[in-house]
């Protein structure tokens, strides 16, 4: 039997890895990617919650959650791939047309 | 085992029904009739809108609020609200329409997502639940990612749509982590059960659910631009095409503003005194964060990014006086932002019919002499920012003075001190345009000619309204102020 | 609505909304649009003779009030209503406007439609917040006449002209949106949950808080008088708005801060109005110096004018502060004379503006002898501004400097020193500009007065000798609210400062019902002294 705390824990350190990812990282698809991480740190954590209150509902969310991701990679792909098409690049930083 | 079929009010899921179904068709048609005039679709939206906006003000809210279990709420607040998104969706069609650059798109697709995104903005602030927060909220945002971009020969509207899905999604993320917090520490993501059971047993001062509360007003906070996560609003205002600027300067605002009241309302008084500190400095840093870089822009959408920023800073004045249990807080809100929403959408609807083909008159400088060369326009322009700046008689006043009042009323004294005091650092650049239409003379300005376009009677529709309502909501403010005042929440 | 007050109030914004659809394009639709302006200005002064000849004399109750319900939801109504306090500013008003319309004939070439709109709409502001007796009414009006005025000195005036329109509104704004937020905490706190003027004059807040209170009430009126340190905003405004605007500014805008005062920052307060007494009588007395001073440095005509009107609007406030009805009274009357004397100053400087386009004294010189007329004019005014007995400017001054030298001597000597400096500068200015014996060749052709000058002078000179000799109908008008005035603001206070010195003749001050005009009787004793 693995303790909710040992949920709890994964998702935060999850959380802040992808967080950090965010903040950190440069290449687009790897913030996507750190979004990504971030989503599915909330869903352990749903997971985790919905097991100790013994309510589908945090479960309910958890699928909610995955398929709104999804949807996310899907859009932002699109974006990514139209401004690469653009301006043939990846990286945020070059991303300066517009004040930061 | 049977599982019981909820309770579903048909008349108060109308108006959402009626944005769904209309997004859907609006889509469709444009797929299996692509040949069809573009002035059809934009008529059938706008149509769509109007019944919407119709079938909300005539389902009276009664004591059957909560459809599905609570997952779709419809009570006075939700009324209102409605209409207040309906109405913004209404403009930015118009404004949609007038914008020359705007008249390559694929007229379908375009329209398609800003029904979409209506309904989304409509979910997120008609529920008692987080879900249903977090799914309209992802419904309407994922819209707007791509009507940021939807110029895709335009370098800046790519970069508009970039930084505006990263940092979006990213507020996402503390959200919903926000979001689990919360459940974890109460065992629900329905508000009103969040709020009884904070009374039941108190786990309000547990770590958990300040945490988790505290992350949820982060992500919202990113989705109203309020300080410090404001940074994304003036790029991607300013490379969006203009038209959704509009949009997204209204539109979001008040689905994330009504569902922070949602949860102010209940959670608020049970939260503490750090909750009230918390949005006292987040009030006075967002508004002076706004009003003091808006003083420096040379670009008019940059300009009226930071306004909003600012005005969503006096919007949290609100806030912090629901949390207070201000009676007045959710009325003056309410009525704020149906002024904010016309003055905003006029001042947009200018910068559209300013501009011409190809050329659109962003910089501030543009407006040189525009008083002179084209007088109607101008003058509507300075009718909304002296509404902007709260200088009476204008509805921007009463709307302040409406707003402050509910904040004196539960005892703030130096917040609507801060608060005036920043709407005089505002006049600074409201007038600098006013100036700059009437104090210089025109430059070497072509005569005129963007307005005369084919969509020049959607702008000029556009206008009128707008400042029509900007003027009656100054001087007979009474009936739409008892009307807000009436639209309660029913929550606990 | 439909009462005579409101149709004083509106009918200026009425006639123009009607000017936005006159078209301005050409010299005839100009001409039209001038003459429509100035009927709807004589209507609205013809109105408020109407008015002045209804007035009640010997009451102080509010005359021609008017209320209609606006806001219920939060006790705001539309209330309107004038006194002897309000009555005199009323008519100031309505007399200026047709005036500086009448000036503008000329003057101003561009942009005729937007000038006049924004001159109509100024119009209704001033008189709106002059007769509002309800705080939102008030607030909406002393506001929303900013933007008018802001738009007469940024498009057509002088080069500076957007600096000085935006410090003037800045200026403004900022010390008035304290006042909203007092407001608002009266509304509240202070109980009775309305906006009625007249409701919260009887119930005064604690003491406790009427300190911060009357603070952010005064910064609004002290930055609009301009009280000393607040002054800035004034040289710049004057001297770079067209004559017309600083006719107003000079005649009616400055006095709503001295009305303001009087209407509500001391009557609310009255124990704060008391400690921050020896506060604003330094300052005025301070200004009155202080703007002497700097007029008599200045070789700018207009910025003397300025200067000059900063030192008067201090005698104001030593009368108003003074609390007794001799300084009251004179302080009202001298608001009224400072709008006539000063407008008139400014009608003259800009009318040796028009013809020479310097306003520099050392450009002139020996006017005298090329434009009679109008030296003439320009001397009478001048001696009606600084205060020559049988002028309007005579009654004012000396009735304040009585009624600050029962409260406090030294005040009135210090006053009495700005007489002595005021009367300094203007002649030396007067020599400067119209004699002396060399004649620029410029001026060699200087024109005199035109028909429509003469127009405009007559009329600001026919006041000054009516003020001047024969005031007591007006003062008979005041006077009864003078005087209720100062039992609302006096009671506290005179109980506690007991006069230094009575006048001749042992007056009353203020203490219960005179038997009649204290200060007329007073006035009329005075000037007997005075004639050989």
């Amino acid at each position: 039997m693995v303790p909710l705390t040992h949920y709890l824990a994964l998702g935060a350190i999850l959380f802040l890895i992808g967080a950090a990812g965010v903040l950190m990282r440069r290449n687009a698809i790897m913030i996507l990617l750190s979004i990504e991480l971030m989503l599915n740190s909330v869903n352990i954590t749903f997971v985790g919650f919905a097991r100790q209150w013994a309510d589908l509902t945090g479960q309910v969310f958890a699928i909610f959650v995955i398929a709104v991701a999804a949807c996310e990679a899907a859009v932002g792909l699109a974006i990514l791939i139209s401004l690469n098409r653009d301006r043939q690049m990846m990286n945020v930083d070059e991303i300066n047309l517009l004040k930061w | 085992m049977t599982i019981p079929f909820p309770q579903i009010h048909w008349a108060y899921l109308l108006p959402v029904l009626l944005v769904v179904g209309g997004a859907v068709f609006v889509l469709m048609w444009d797929a299996f009739f692509p040949q069809r005039e573009r002035s059809f679709l934009v008529t059938l939206t706008l149509a769509v809108l109007a019944s919407a906006l119709g079938a909300s003000l005539a389902a009276q809210p009664g004591s059957e609020a909560a459809s599905m279990g609570g997952m779709y709420l419809y009570d006075g607040f939700t009324r209102f609200v409605f209409a207040l998104i309906l109405l913004s969706s209404f403009f930015s069609v118009l404004l949609s329409a007038a914008q020359r650059s705007l008249e390559e798109v694929p007229a379908g697709d375009y329209l398609g997502l800003i029904l979409f995104a209506t309904s989304g903005m409509m979910l997120m602030a008609a529920t008692r639940s987080l879900l249903m927060v977090f799914v309209g909220l992802e419904i309407f945002s994922l819209a707007l990612y791509v009507l940021a971009g939807f110029l895709r020969g335009q370098p800046e509207g790519n970069e508009a749509a970039l930084k505006y899905f990263l940092l979006g999604s990213f507020a996402s993320g503390f959200l919903l982590y926000g979001m689990a917090l919360i459940f974890g520490a109460t065992g629900s993501v329905d508000l009103m059960e969040i709020a009884q059971r904070l009374t039941t047993s108190p786990p309000s001062r547990s770590p958990a659910f300040l945490l988790g509360l505290g992350f949820v007003v982060v992500g919202l906070g990113f989705k109203v631009a309020a300080a410090p996560f404001y940074m994304w609003t003036p790029d991607v205002y300013e490379g969006s095409p203009t038209a959704v600027t509009a949009f997204m300067s209204v539109g979001p605002k008040v689905a994330a503003f009504a569902a922070f009241f949602r949860l102010l309302l209940a959670v608020g008084p049970r939260a503490g005194a750090e909750l009230d500190a918390i949005l006292w400095v987040m009030a006075v840093l967002t508004m002076t964060a706004g009003n003091v870089s808006a003083i420096w822009q040379s670009n008019i959408k940059r300009m009226l990014a930071y306004s909003s920023i600012a005005h969503a800073g006096y919007i949290l004045v609100a806030l912090a006086a629901v949390r207070r249990g201000s009676d007045l807080a959710t009325g003056s809100f309410l009525f704020y932002m149906l002024v904010y929403a016309l003055m905003n959408m006029g001042a947009f609807c200018v910068v559209v019919a300013a501009g011409a083909r190809g050329e659109e008159r962003t910089r501030i400088e543009d407006y040189a002499g525009l008083g002179y060369t084209r007088p109607a326009l101008a003058a509507a322009m300075a009718l909304f920012m002296v509404s902007l700046a709260g200088i009476p008689p204008t509805g921007g006043f009463v709307a302040k003075f409406y707003l402050f009042s509910a904040a004196v009323k539960v005892g703030f004294v130096w917040l609507p001190v801060i608060a005036v005091l920043n709407s005089v650092v505002s006049v600074s650049y409201y007038l600098r345009l006013v100036v700059l239409m009437y104090m210089r003379e025109p430059g070497e300005a072509p005569a005129r000619p963007g307005l005369l376009g084919p969509g020049w009677s959607y702008a000029l529709a556009a206008l009128v309204l707008a400042a029509a309502g900007v003027l009656n909501f100054g001087i007979f403010p009474s009936s739409f102020f008892e009307l807000a005042l009436r639209s309660t929440l029913l929550l606990n | 609505m439909g009462g005579l007050l409101s149709w004083i109030v509106f009918l200026p914004c009425i006639g123009g909304l009607a000017l936005l659809f006159v078209g301005d394009g050409d010299e005839a639709g100009r001409r039209r649009v001038r003459l429509l302006a100035l009927a709807v200005s004589l209507a609205t002064f013809a109105l408020s003779l109407a008015l002045y000849s209804g007035f009640q004399g010997g009451t102080a109750r509010m005359q021609f009030a008017e209320a209609a319900s606006w806001m219920p939801q939060l006790g705001i109504a539309y209330k309107v209503g004038v006194d002897g306090l309000s009555l005199p500013l009323v008519l100031l008003t309505t007399f200026l406007t047709p005036i500086a319309i009448l000036f503008s004939w000329e003057d101003v070439g561009r942009r005729v439609r937007l000038y006049h709109v924004a001159l109509l709409f100024l119009e209704t502001g001033m008189i709106g917040v002059f007769v509002a007796l309800d705080f939102f009414l008030f607030y909406v009006f002393w506001e929303a006449m900013l933007i008018p005025m802001y738009l007469i000195i940024g498009v057509w005036g002088g080069p500076r002209r957007i600096y000085a329109a935006v410090k003037f509104f800045l200026y403004t704004m900022a010390g008035s949106v304290l006042m909203l937020v007092a407001i608002l905490w009266l509304y509240f706190v202070q109980g009775g949950q309305t906006f009625d003027i007249l409701a919260h004059l009887d119930r005064p807040p604690d003491p406790a808080v009427q300190g911060w209170l009357f603070a952010a009430f005064a910064l609004s009126f002290a930055i609009k008088v301009p009280m000393f340190p607040f002054h800035t905003w004034l040289p710049d405004a004057h001297v770079e708005a067209p004559t017309a605007g600083s006719v107003i500014l000079a005649g009616v805008l400055l006095k709503m801060g001295t009305y303001g005062f009087m209407r509500l920052a001391m009557p609310l307060f009255p124990s704060a109005a008391r400690d921050f007494a020896p506060l604003i009588l330094a300052l005025a007395v301070i200004g009155i110096i202080y703007g002497a001073l700097m007029a008599m440095v200045q070789d700018d005509v207009k910025k003397l004018v300025a200067y000059s009107s900063v030192s008067h609007l201090g005698f104001v406030m030593l009368g108003l502060f003074s609390f007794n009805l001799l300084g009251v009274s004179g302080g009202v009357l001298q608001m009224v004379n400072h709008g006539v004397s000063t407008g008139a100053l400014f009608l003259i400087v800009g009318m040796l503006y028009s013809r020479r386009h310097t306003r520099l004294i050392a450009d002139y010189g020996g006017i005298a002898r090329v434009a009679p007329a109008l030296s003439a004019f320009f001397v009478l005014t001048t001696l009606s501004s600084i205060g020559l007995p049988g002028l309007n400017g005579f009654v004012g001054e000396f009735t304040i400097l009585a009624g600050a030298f029962q409260r406090n001597p030294a005040f009135a000597a210090a006053g009495a020193a700005g007489v002595v400096l005021s009367a300094i500068y203007m002649l030396w200015m007067l020599q400067r500009v119209l004699f002396g014996s060399r004649l620029a060749p410029a001026n060699e052709n200087l024109p005199d007065l035109s028909a429509r000058e003469w127009a405009v002078m007559i009329p600001m000179a026919f006041l000054m000798f009516w003020i001047g000799l024969y005031p007591k109908p007006l003062l008979e008008k005041i006077e009864p609210s003078a005087q209720a005035w100062l039992a609302q603001v006096g009671r506290r206070v005179l109980r506690v400062e007991a006069p230094v010195l009575g006048p001749p003749g042992g007056l009353p001050l203020g203490r219960g019902p005179a038997p009649r005009g204290v200060a007329a009787a007073w006035m009329e004793r005075l000037r007997g002294e005075g004639r050989p």
